[in-house]
């Protein structure tokens, strides 16, 4: 088995939070801005809010079966067969996701910093960075990302800052965007953009409790939709809301506009690294998970022969898409139904277990 | 001209084939020189010895009933080699064929009469001896009959090598010894042995009398305010120097044996009731197993018992300093500290000790502070400002304001190679210019770094091989990394630099960060004898507040919570007594 080891309530908030957030540097904001109009920064705290009702169901389950894990879960609330139905539906989604990420991203570099380099060259050293992290374990993963978290939030804040100037509070209006029903409407269906708070559930047993894990699910909900609010609302009143959905990255063009004097104009690259950080620990945990998931159902011991398999598949299927507009649309179709997975499936497990009167056993009961 | 006719004769005459010079080849005895004393040469055989004990009792199930009488009579004799005899003639041809005293010059094994009536004689090693003390204070006093009246006088109440060790030799340390093993190891570490006829004892010396080197100023941990002594070569002095910095009845000091043939010893240093007990378990646990011929300092005992011995940071911490060494006692780590060179090594350690100096906490805190900063800035500075540079160039020129860009451009024009050749040359020839900096001796070697850094710098400038700007990111990266303060870790920065400048030449910004991520992953997933590597930073950890930013010494009130010591507290919260007292009772 890949080493697990023990993460604690910092190291994980740190690693959801990044793998939720970090999707506020690629094309969803564009989208958004389409779509809710200006009104998309308080649509995703919607979206958040409901992503914490969805994760009140995982908890839930969790609390029920006490130091098991998602998979776990799944099988003892509904049985092996059903159980193994839910787990690989649930791999699969994770690979899938994982694959138009690591596109998505690689599209996104290209459009931006690297026109020439061919998008397979990308992602390959992303896949590589990825498979390296999956060899050392989730919980050298998880320390990573609390080590960056603070250089991710700098990086973040100091964005949302020096672009100050370029700021218009004009652009926020219409306030209720294309409708506060439709808004709604679409904040609750984009809960999926927080789907990611699942990882907590597939790595609970590293987690140290049911308390760590509640801690957890809520508190990087609220940050990831603190900063993806915030970076809807900025973003938004530097470019307002027609020029926004016409952009590829929000994000990466308010870092382009920054000036600070006459001699430094230009200082996206150095932004760049807090992108691709912040990505390649998405790109690994999202992996590890889906290989975590994978094993599990079939009952594999070691899954480490299967890390450089699984990112083969996962290169072969985000080379499928043929230009961006396609990779664009899967996108949006993840963000739109992807809480059917995220949190559909511990709904159900939760409400079998309930029905079924199943329970886990306390430790030294 | 007889040369020249023997020269012409032996073309035509038959002459035997010469005798080939020598060739050292293969051979069934594997170096063994048969004709001489087998034992003395083989110098791991009292382990071979121990481990063939094992194994004889392990095949025992397997062999039939002779070989088990063989075996038993065997090991039996074996004990009975392995302790003193009765027979003064039996020890001295036992010592003589242990150290091959026919052709080794070096033992010294001297016969004579106690009072003039019984046989002895005493060993040791030249040169390693106190040859006055073994003159004044025991062949003197030995031949001297009046020391003996008593003992003759009481016909023979203890024996005699007991009344010599109570009533005779006034040397402060010695005592009786009946096990070979015991007896050789002490004499080839400087102590006497004397051996006497009739008893099955002999007594041990302490005679080390050898040449040591005084104490020094540090060289590579060298500070302006602070102590100024240093390690040596000699374990026992470095074992005071320590002792003289904590005068405390915990500090306890375990001898380990280390090296089987070379038979050296390494101090385990430890406070009790301070030093977590799993540790100094642990770290004695890996001593003892080593199974190694030649240990020599704690450079190389620090390689068989550190965690990940393919990462390049270091996980031992390896001071010169006798007062750092004191301090990390004090925080509740173990000193482990070898025979053979003039270091100690402190575990377990995380990251951030290998950015300290002992000068930040003897300066006030603010200047700790500053000095750290400064200190994080060269290491940040060394790892990636050529990689910085090179992604800046090659990739992100828009970056660059255009001025800059405008320059560089104008420099860069004459220069044929990319970007990337030019800053391998460089940073290669840096490499160089430092390493023969060092091993060149004395005032040479500093002239050759200032040669090396101006006129090659210059030169290649000038014959277009590099652009000045990359002279200034050479030279800002080298001053960097002299500000790390621990030597290894600073060259594995060296290395995982050029581990960044490849990965920016390849793909930009893009491949520091894969760069990074990589490291940062690794590096979070080493640990130090059970502590993570990052600690307290990663796992989160309570730690007093002297990581990098430093705060004021009387705010430092525990000891890091990382290493689970059973003793916390270092000092009250209050530990400024004065602060709370009041003015006008000091007046009164």
């Amino acid at each position: 088995m890949i080493k697990e080891g023990k993460i604690g309530v910092q190291e994980a908030i740190s690693l959801i939070t990044i793998t939720i957030a970090v999707k506020v540097c690629f094309t969803s904001p564009a989208y958004v801005a389409a779509i809710t109009g200006p009104a998309s920064w308080y649509m995703t705290l919607i979206s958040a809010m409901t992503a914490m009702i969805g994760f009140t169901f995982l908890y839930h389950l969790l609390k029920l079966f006490p130091n098991k894990d998602l998979v776990q879960a799944f099988e003892l609330s509904m049985g092996r067969v059903l159980g193994f139905v839910f787990t690989i539906i649930l791999s699969v989604f994770l690979l899938l996701n994982t694959a138009v990420f690591v596109r998505e991203f690689a599209e996104v570099l290209k459009v931006y910093v690297f026109p020439l380099t061919p998008l397979s060259f990308l992602i390959i050293f992303s896949m590589a960075a990825a498979a390296i992290a999956c060899f050392i374990g989730l919980e050298s993963i998880a320390r990573a990302a609390r080590l960056f978290a603070y250089m991710l939030l700098i990086g973040f804040i100091s964005v949302i800052l020096l672009a100050m100037p370029t700021y218009n509070y004009h652009y926020l209006f219409p306030f209720w965007g294309h409708g506060f029903d439709k808004t709604v409407l679409i904040g609750l269906v984009r809960s999926s953009f927080y789907g990611e708070v699942i990882l907590i559930g597939i790595f609970a047993g590293s987690m140290q409790g049911i308390s760590h894990i509640r801690k957890t699910g809520y508190i990087s909900i609220a940050i990831s939709g603190i900063t993806t609010s915030l970076t809807l609302l900025t973003t938004i009143m530097a470019f307002n809301y027609a020029t926004a959905q016409e952009t590829t990255s929000r994000l990466y063009e308010l870092t382009r506009i920054i000036q600070i004097g006459n001699f430094l104009q230009r200082l996206d690259p150095i932004f760049l690294f807090t992108w691709c950080i912040g990505s390649l620990l998405y790109l690994s945990i999202m992996t590890y998970c889906t290989l975590t998931t994978y094993s599990k159902a079939f009952r594999i011991q070691d899954s480490r022969p299967l890390i450089i398999p699984l990112l083969i598949i996962v290169f072969t299927l985000s080379m499928l898409p043929d230009n961006l507009v396609q990779v664009t649309d899967y996108v949006h179709f993840l963000r739109q139904y992807g809480w059917t997975i995220y949190f559909s499936l511990p709904a159900i497990a939760l409400i079998t277990a309930a029905l079924r009167k199943k329970r886990g056993v306390q430790d030294g009961a | 001209m007889p040369g020249i006719l023997d020269n012409i004769k032996s073309l035509f005459t038959y002459k035997p084939a010469a005798k080939q010079g020598f060739e050292l080849l293969e051979g069934r005895h594997e170096g063994i020189d048969r004709e001489n004393t087998p034992e003395a040469h083989n110098i791991k055989a009292t382990e071979e010895d121990k481990e063939t004990t094992p194994e004889a009792g392990s095949s025992k199930t397997m062999n039939d009933s002779s070989n088990k009488d063989n075996d038993k009579s065997a090991s039996t004799k074996q004990k009975q080699n392995s302790k003193v005899s009765n027979e003064l003639t039996y020890n001295l041809d036992k010592i003589n064929k242990e150290f091959a005293s026919s052709y080794n010059a070096d033992i010294i094994t001297r016969k004579f009469k106690i009072c003039n009536r019984t046989d002895s004689f005493i060993a040791n090693i030249d040169g390693m001896v106190d040859r006055t003390l073994i003159s004044d204070f025991i062949i003197r006093p030995l031949m001297d009959s009046s020391n003996f009246n008593e003992y003759f006088n009481k016909s023979h109440l203890t024996s005699m090598v007991d009344y010599i060790n109570d009533s005779v030799i006034s040397v402060s340390e010695l005592d009786k010894v009946m096990d070979y093993d015991i007896i050789l190891s002490r004499i080839l570490n400087g102590d006497t042995a004397l051996f006497v006829d009739g008893c099955d004892a002999c007594l041990m010396i302490n005679t080390r009398g050898y040449e040591k080197r005084s104490i020094d100023k540090p060289i590579i941990e060298n500070v302006v305010m602070g102590s100024q002594e240093g390690f040596t070569e000699h374990l026992r002095t470095n074992i005071t120097l320590i002792r003289k910095i904590i005068k405390n009845k915990n500090l306890i000091s375990e001898m380990l044996n280390i090296g089987d043939a070379n038979h050296a010893f390494c101090a385990v240093l430890y406070l009790n009731g301070i030093a977590n007990q799993e540790v100094v378990k642990e770290v004695k646990r890996r001593i003892k197993s080593i199974n190694a011929d030649f240990i020599n300092g704690d450079g190389m005992l620090g390689q068989y018992i550190e965690d990940s011995p393919f990462s390049l940071f270091p996980q031992n911490l390896v001071t010169e300093r006798p007062d750092r060494a004191a301090s990390f006692l004090m925080d509740g780590k173990v000193i482990i500290i070898a025979e053979g060179t003039p270091f100690a090594e402190a575990v377990p350690i995380t990251f951030y000790h290998l950015l300290q100096t002992s000068e930040d906490s003897m300066l006030r805190w603010q200047y700790g502070t500053f000095l750290r900063i400064i200190r994080v800035f060269g290491l940040l500075v060394s790892t990636l400002l050529p990689a910085m540079y090179v992604a800046l160039v090659m990739f992100h020129q828009e970056m660059i304001p255009t001025e800059l860009l405008a320059s560089i451009a104008r420099t860069k024009e004459n220069v044929p190679f990319p970007t990337i050749v030019e800053i391998l040359l460089l940073e290669i020839s840096f490499e160089l210019i430092r390493e023969g900096g060092i091993r060149v001796p004395g005032v040479i070697g500093q002239t050759l770094g200032i040669i090396g850094a101006l006129i090659l710098g210059q030169a290649a400038v000038a014959a277009g091989l590099v652009s000045p700007i990359l002279i200034i990111v050479v030279a800002v990266t080298g001053l960097g990394s002299f500000a790390i303060p621990n030597y290894p870790l600073g060259i594995g920065l060296r290395m995982i630099r050029f581990f960044f400048t490849l990965m920016a030449g390849i793909i930009g910004f893009y491949g520091i960060s894969i760069a990074l991520f990589l490291v940062a992953c690794l590096t979070c997933n080493m640990k130090s004898f059970g502590v993570p590597f990052l600690s307290p930073v990663v796992p989160k950890s309570k730690a007093n507040p002297d990581l990098i930013l430093r705060q004021p010494i009387w705010r430092q009130d525990s000891r890091p919570d990382f290493l689970n010591v059973p003793n916390r507290k270092r000092q009250p919260k209050v530990s400024r007594g004065w602060t709370q007292q009041n003015n006008t009772e000091d007046d009164k």
